[in-house]
């Protein structure tokens, strides 16, 4: 390219970006698909949505010489205007740690040695086979990620589900969102929020449901401080199980006792009804009342087994059911004060104000998350306060495409990219979508989550492949999976981008192309489909994507026409493919080359515009006309559901042996088991080590100061690590916090596995522990 | 012989149609439609004043045009030293 051509090129982008600019003025907030920065210093910017967590970032990725070499916050997506977090800023150096995985591995006379790809696919085709073969169908595996690009995951779910024909797929996602998803279903009959970010822009009052956002989702949450910032009546609310920076920003801060969430939010509702703060026009027109089963166990056992039925009940004995939940007996379960109860009921009661509920994993990772979630709909529900902008209850979500892959592909046990696989009218589109004879497709679940790691200890399950997730730092209750993981004739393989605590147990590694080293699609927490192109090369030829990787073990496998496309345009005819399940079904995705030119476009997407906020007349399509708000989701009655759950007590709780809580989490530096982000130096140097937060009155009862070495006991495991009092995080006397990102303390060896029976989704924020000082801050660890 | 960029309302429901009517226009060589908003920018690059008189011809008839803003103008020859090419 010519000086002059490159000058003319120059021009024409100042012109385009003069334009944007001055569209700006006129128009706030106002964006357009795909107009960058101009080019500088001989880099190519390119968008992609951030690697990270579910807020889905758009990110503008500076490209010279083949390599990543800048990042920045693109100023033309509407979810962060130009703004990343310290882990979106430093993204691309993910990409570039030394000890990337290049070669595939498979594990020879007890060891990992190097060998060709061709060697470990046709090893990874062979077991299929042959497990399949000796074991049965069901004894084969695949274990996934909410990291999956969409078309990664539509791959796995078409080779596991319509080739095998085995239920038998996955998602670390049910470990992160699954009673967000049983909450939606329950509720409304379809997955997913029905407000967007705009609400975080437009809301009066935001409620954190023992949510963390400051630290978890900073960028939404500076959206929420500068609209303080511009409306000082704006509210805070922190309610919470330890204080967090979250709580350093709020306005009211409630600590509550571990669990006793379910009954804060029966008492809001008690307010509600007590006071007639309650919507009756909407109530009447849209909802339902209904209760389910009580008492419903805690999955400790294996092969639990347990099915809700939702039936219905009148106002009146909804208003019996919550008559016990007064303030002032939720103030002696929750250790909240009632007066704080019936401040946080008025704030929702009052019609003038907007409110946003928000949760993410103090919900979700819960022994009740879905009856949790379905409760604090109910207070949105009684009020009216709901799919309306600035009314909006939001489950965030931790991973980048847990919503777009794992939901909406339905990468899960019980799923099919559209509908349930106990749906015959499911597994008939699913069929012929995939030109398969329909019986391939098998009718029953097999295992989630939980149960196909017991499955694998119990030996069901022999051979299983697990793509960009770490379970061998996530799971609960860890000792016990890893051994059965390792027990003799289980076949583990691993695709992953480093050496991970996982990898150290598999028996065959492949090593993967990620993120921007190959085409993808993301879908985030506010139901925005987002693309990316290939930008650089992975580090070695050998380094395929995860979806490459499952067609060419299809291939071998004999199923190579489930995936009989053109190899330079696989990416896009497959993911044309996946989009036909979602025609007019209200979850209408918006075509490749749409997403192409925009850094996003949130579904359903009909005729050309986007739904911000589902269910109302005013913006959604699929709302009958007249209606004001359709919650067709439910598909005979197109009413929500306000569903009455009460209040019971974790499987386990503090006592003489174990008198502390222990609950887990995340910190703002690292990304869930800080596989990519220990492996950014500033990142790492900024948080080196996990720790345990404990606070200073247990501090000096235990004779613990700053930086000793503990030991955190539990019925399971026992871990150390260096004590931290007063630090960023405070717990209440009783409580201690250990997060969950490094994988040289492996908190997960303390937790226990109890999970939610409706959605299956473990509870990592309650297990009883105790604490021993076992050497002094100057002793290495 | 000039590079500029508009700012671009289409009449009420008609981006697409506008946006359809900018690309088909001799010299337009860049439109991109607002996110929510019924407005787009565009670029036009004409290689001689004749080219563009014409283009602003066809500019003042599009039917589904609203109203149009002359944001940048640039000519790119004038920013040459003489007998520099373009």
């Amino acid at each position: 390219m010519s000086n002059d051509v490159t000058r003319r090129d120059f021009l024409k982008s100042m012109a385009l970006s003069a334009a944007a600019a001055a569209a700006a003025t006129v128009i706030p907030g106002v964006a357009f698909a795909g107009v960058n920065p101009m080019k500088k210093d001989g880099l190519n910017w390119h968008k992609a949505p951030c690697r990270f967590c579910g807020t889905g970032c758009g990110l503008l990725i500076g490209i010279k010489n083949g390599r990543a070499v800048a990042v920045k916050g693109d100023p033309a997506s509407p979810v962060n205007r130009g703004l990343c977090c310290v882990k979106g800023y430093h993204s691309i150096e993910t990409l570039y740690a030394k000890d990337r995985l290049k070669k595939a591995m498979v594990r020879k006379n007890g060891k990992l040695v190097e060998v060709e790809l061709e060697e470990a696919l046709d090893l990874i085709a062979k077991r299929f086979k042959d497990t399949i073969e000796k074991h049965g169908k069901d004894a084969v595996a695949m274990y996934g990620s909410g990291q999956w690009a969409i078309v990664d995951g539509y791959a796995a779910s078409k080779f596991m589900k319509g080739g095998i024909g085995t239920n038998n797929l996955e998602a670390n996602a049910r470990l992160c969102m699954a009673s967000a998803v049983t909450g939606f279903l329950t509720g409304f009959g379809m997955d997913e929020p029905m407000g967007c970010y705009q609400d975080l822009d437009i809301a009066d009052v935001f409620v954190m449901w023992g949510n963390n956002m400051a630290e978890m989702h900073p960028v939404l949450f500076s959206r929420i401080l500068e609209n303080r910032r511009k409306n000082p009546h704006v509210k805070i609310i922190d309610l919470c199980t330890r204080l967090t920076r979250t709580s350093e920003a709020a306005d009211t801060v409630m600590v509550f006792n571990p669990q006793t969430d379910l009954a804060i939010a029966n008492a809001i509702c008690h307010e509600l009804v007590k006071h007639n703060w309650l919507d009756w026009n909407f109530i009447k027109k849209h909802t339902l009342f209904k209760k389910g089963k009580t008492n419903i166990g805690y999955g400790l056992e294996d092969k639990f087994a347990f099915k809700d039925k939702l039936s219905e009940m009148s106002f009146e004995e909804f208003k019996k059911s919550i008559e016990k939940y007064t303030p002032e007996y939720v103030e002696e379960l929750s250790g909240v004060p009632a007066e704080q109860i019936r401040y946080l009921a008025g704030l929702y009661g009052n019609p003038n104000l907007k409110v946003m509920s928000l949760w993410c994993m103090g919900m979700n990772q819960h022994t009740r998350g879905t009856w949790i979630n379905n409760l604090v709909y109910n207070i949105h529900l009684l009020t009216g306060k709901i799919s309306k902008p600035g009314n909006s209850p939001f489950s965030l979500t931790g991973q980048p495409s847990a919503c777009g892959t794992v939901r909406e592909v339905g990468t899960l046990t019980h799923k099919l990219p559209y509908g349930v696989v106990m749906s015959e009218k499911a597994r008939k589109k699913a069929a012929k979508i995939w030109k398969i004879p329909v019986e391939r497709i098998d009718p029953k679940p097999s295992n989630h989550t939980m149960a196909m790691f017991r499955a694998l200890d119990r030996g069901d399950i022999r051979t299983i492949w697990i793509q960009c997730t770490n379970p061998m730092v996530t799971l609960p209750k860890l000792n016990r999976y890893r051994d059965g993981a390792k027990k003799e004739d289980r076949f583990i393989i691993v695709s992953d981008i480093y050496p991970t605590r996982t990898t150290e147990i598999a028996d065959v590694v492949l090593p993967a192309a990620m993120w921007i080293e190959r085409e993808g699609f993301f879908g985030n927490a506010e139901r925005r489909t987002q693309h990316h192109i290939k930008m650089v090369e992975p580090p070695s030829r050998d380094c395929l994507s995860d979806m490459e990787q499952i067609i060419e073990v299809a291939r071998r496998m004999g199923l190579g026409e489930l995936f009989d496309y053109p190899q330079e345009t696989i990416t896009r005819d497959l993911f044309e493919e996946y989009r036909q399940f979602h025609d007019n079904t209200g979850h209408d995705i918006a075509p490749y080359d749409e997403l192409v030119a925009r850094p996003g476009v949130q579904w359903p997407y009909v005729n050309g515009k986007e739904v911000p906020w589902r269910y109302n007349e005013e913006y959604d399509p699929f709302c009958k006309p007249g209606s004001m708000f359709d919650f067709y989701g439910n598909k005979s009655t197109h009413r929500a559901h306000i569903i009455f759950r009460p209040y019971e007590p974790p499987p386990e709780i503090p006592d003489e042996e174990y008198p502390m809580w222990l609950t887990t989490g995340r910190i703002v530096e690292h990304w869930h088991t800080g596989s990519m982000t220990r492996r950014v130096p500033d990142l790492y140097r900024a948080a080196p080590e996990a720790y345990i937060e404990i606070h200073p009155d247990d501090a000096a009862e235990m004779r613990i100061s700053e930086g000793d070495l503990v030991a955190v006991i539990s019925r399971r495991g026992k871990v150390k690590a260096r004590a931290v009092i007063n630090g960023r995080g405070k717990p209440p006397r009783g409580t201690v916090f250990v997060p969950f990102f490094d994988e040289n303390l492996l908190i997960n060896e303390v937790t226990l596995d109890a999970y939610c029976p409706i959605s299956k989704q473990p509870d990592y924020k309650k297990a009883a522990v105790r604490i021993e000082r076992i050497g002094y801050a100057r002793q290495a660890l | 012989m000039a590079i500029c960029s508009y700012l671009a309302y289409a009449m009420d429901g008609q981006t697409e149609q506008l946006r359809a009517e900018l690309e088909a226009l001799e010299g337009c060589v860049e439109v991109r439609e607002a996110e929510q908003h019924d407005v787009l920018i565009f670029v036009t690059d004409t290689p001689s004043k004749k080219a563009d008189m014409a283009l602003q011809e066809k500019l003042s008839h599009l039917p589904s045009l609203k109203c149009l803003a002359l944001i940048f103008m640039s000519r790119p020859e004038m920013l040459q030293p003489k007998g520099a090419s373009v």
